[in-house]
């Protein structure tokens, strides 16, 4: 591969996705300036990926990099952020969740977007990380499983219990 | 939502990701008309999904979007697509001035000697002759490796009187060039790490805009040090940075 093609491939496959590795960064790491450092380490490991040859699916290639990039940046800096469980289906305690009254669709329609964040940001890592892959940057099942390394059931899972967490924390905040 | 069960949850989850079949969607659709429960969680998970779309995404700001380009230069003779807006600039604006009474062409590159000596004088006028500050080559190498594709080699000489001050990202066209900074006495010394990639220079000395400017080879590498300290400064700079690096290995 020479220089040249690495050259172009980085321009058509990272730089008009660069928003979404932002976005997902921001959201991993819970900061901005974080989410710049992520990216930038982000683009430099596309890069190096990139002279071993082309990517099939860019954007969702994209966004595993980002991805591990963040985890691995979060584990170098940010120890305390990551409490990694193994199961942290059963670590959300599904009982108390089950009996909270959900808001009505349309107050959670009217929510607005500062009370929207602070409940998207108070969910767990895991639980945050697939409901930002599946609803922010657009991702499917598969490739949310491919890039987590988690089956493919797990992440439905995974999702359905991170949407209810949602519907509780909105509750919180918006009454 | 307490009473959908884990089965329908997770089918409701799937019909909401559009990620059933027609067959699987139509018998969704008939549960949902069956039960007013799953129809009001289907609604809020509806209501949820739009305001999460809508969010506003992160935007990458003009210096990150740069530095990150910078990271893979092209450079190919520039695009039609590129030079096509400057083409129509410069018949539009042959037009309004009706006439040929200026050409409007895209300015040559600098040298990159030129490039170089600027980085350098802009590093001294601003007072901030480093972007990333630090005496600790552990600090300096791992930096310039998450600031650009490129893996300096980074000594102190402290010892030989040149202690580290940090590192800095000077630019040879769109390309990023490691630069070392070091102090001696008074003066500031940037040294550039240039790959034969980005610019060739040859070995020699020279003087260019007051500034004593020593430049030097190994491998496909020119190692460039520009400062405003005695020629035989730089000497002794090139003579401790070649000692240190062949301690190094």
């Amino acid at each position: 591969m020479t220089q040249e093609t690495t050259h172009r491939l980085f321009a058509e496959t990272v730089l008009p996705y660069l928003d979404d590795v932002l976005t997902l960064a921001k959201w991993l790491t819970g900061s901005m300036s974080d989410a710049e450092d992520v990216t930038q380490e982000a683009c430099v490991r596309a890069l190096q990926a990139l002279e071993r040859g082309p990517a099939t699916n860019p954007r969702a290639w994209l966004l595993t990099i980002t991805r591990n990039t963040a985890f691995t940046w979060l584990k170098r800096n940010r120890p305390k952020s990551l409490v990694l469980t193994d199961d942290p289906e059963a670590a959300a305690s599904g009982s108390d969740m089950a009996l909270a009254p959900a808001p009505d669709a349309g107050l959670i329609a009217a929510a607005d977007s500062a009370a929207l964040e602070a409940a998207l940001a108070s969910l767990a890592l895991p639980f945050r990380e697939v409901l930002v892959m599946r609803e922010i940057n657009g991702l499917s099942y598969r490739e949310i499983a491919e890039a987590t390394d988690v089956p493919i059931g797990t992440i439905m899972s995974r999702l359905a219990r991170a949407r209810k967490l949602m519907l509780v924390a909105l509750k919180e905040r918006i009454g | 939502m307490s009473d959908v069960d884990g089965e329908k949850m997770l089918l409701l989850q799937a019909a909401l990701d559009g990620e059933l079949d027609a067959a699987g969607m139509l018998a969704f659709e008939r549960a949902l008309s069956e039960d007013a429960e799953l129809a009001a969680e289907y609604g809020r998970l509806q209501a949820l999904r739009a305001v999460l779309r809508a969010l506003p995404k992160a935007v990458a700001s003009g210096a990150l979007r740069g530095q990150i380009e910078a990271m893979a230069p092209r450079r190919a003779s520039p695009r039609v697509s590129q030079w096509l807006p400057m083409g129509m600039a410069a018949c539009l604006a042959f037009l309004l001035g009706g006439g040929l009474s200026f050409l409007v062409l895209p300015h040559p590159p600098e040298a990159p000697m030129h490039e170089l000596i600027a980085d350098h004088t802009r590093g001294l006028l601003s007072g901030q002759p480093v972007d990333v500050v630090s005496s600790e080559r552990h600090t300096v190498k791992p930096w310039f490796g998450t600031h650009s594709a490129l893996s300096p080699d980074v000594v102190d000489l402290a010892s030989d009187g040149f202690p580290l001050i940090g590192g800095r990202l000077d630019v040879i066209g769109v390309t990023p060039v490691p630069t070392l900074v070091y102090r001696h006495a008074q003066h500031i010394v940037s040294l550039s790490e240039v790959p034969d990639s980005v610019a060739h220079f040859a070995a020699g000395r020279s003087s260019i805009d007051g500034y004593a400017v020593l430049i030097w080879r190994q491998g496909q590498t020119s190692y460039v040090a520009i400062s405003d300290a005695m020629p035989a400064e730089l000497d002794a700079l090139a003579a401790a940075f070649r000692k240190a690096m062949a301690a190094e290995q």
